[in-house]
């Protein structure tokens, strides 16, 4: 499957590359999201078939776990983006604000790049992409540790493109887990970008 | 984002009302994974056809790269960790329909 998950990415780019232009992204993006909707629906389908699953994660135990995920995939994120800030001679400030999109590409790109600089909105744009492309391989392979940890790589991701992943490599009892870690972290992507965004 | 909780709470509606068979959700979840590799050539073909983004991966790409690896390897390090805590909790909201 990580070959087939490859293949597919790198026969995108070589197709996108040879045969089509920038009049096509709209295109691309309908096709992508309509994609993504049949996959999210599907993955409804599941948990509502499994409704008991539910009922096993209302207790305290499992809403600490729930709640102790994302916050382990925040920490985890910021303190990875701080490292690599001495690795690639960025400005602390700069890597924690790239790091804090959690792998919402699409907003941090657009709110760093309006409200302070082009440059790191576009390493935003790409490190979170390159997040998720990344994620989509190495969820096979952290499922062999622990399968809850392939709510880490995608981040906010885990509620919708990096769902169906998530599904079909544990089962509907992790799924849920990571839609509920995906809703947090999407919701704590704008508090952190506007705390962590010089001038603000 | 609305669609996608549309979607997702219609998908769950579906799923409660016991409508749909065995067979039914065989061949949709056998849909759902064309869709994913649907969704993975797209998204690799919007990278390529884009030569001004494919411009700036050559310049930004390594550096975005170096803190892709380690934003996920800091997530998973520190997941790794918290679920040492939750050890238990964890094996047991795992279930075991795998």
């Amino acid at each position: 499957m990580v070959y087939a998950i490859f293949t597919f990415i790198a026969l995108g780019i070589a197709g996108g590359y040879f045969f089509l232009g920038l009049e096509h992204k709209d295109l691309l993006d309908e096709i992508l999201m309509s994609a993504l909707y049949f996959m999210v629906f599907v993955a409804g389908i599941e948990i509502g078939g499994n409704r008991h699953i539910i009922k096993k994660i209302c207790n305290p135990q499992s809403i600490l776990l729930a709640v102790a995920i994302p916050t382990a995939v925040t920490i985890g994120s910021l303190g990875g983006a701080a490292l690599s800030a001495f690795v690639t001679g960025m400005e602390m400030r700069d890597a924690l604000l790239v790091g804090s999109a959690l792998g919402w590409y699409s907003l941090s790109s657009v709110v760093i790049s309006t409200l302070y600089s082009v440059e790191i909105g576009t390493i935003a744009f790409l490190a979170n992409m390159l997040r998720e492309v990344l994620a989509f391989l190495a969820i096979p392979l952290l499922v062999k540790i622990n399968k809850f940890l392939a709510l880490a790589p995608s981040g906010a991701a885990t509620m919708d493109s990096g769902l169906p992943v998530v599904i079909k490599y544990t089962n509907i009892h992790v799924g849920l887990f990571a839609f509920i870690n995906g809703l947090l972290l999407t919701l704590l992507v704008p508090v952190l970008l506007s705390v962590l965004m010089p001038g603000q | 984002m609305q669609e996608i909780m549309i979607a997702i709470v219609l998908g769950i509606a579906v799923g409660c009302s016991d409508l749909l068979n065995y067979n039914v959700k065989k061949w949709l979840s056998r849909f759902s994974t064309v869709s994913l590799f649907i969704m993975l050539l797209c998204l690799g073909a919007k990278i390529g056809c884009d030569a001004e983004l494919l411009g700036k991966l050559d310049q930004l790409g390594g550096k975005s790269l170096v803190m892709a690896v380690f934003i996920i390897g800091g997530s998973v390090l520190m997941l790794w960790l918290v679920l040492k805590l939750f050890a238990k909790t964890a094996a047991r909201a795992e279930g075991s329909d795998e």
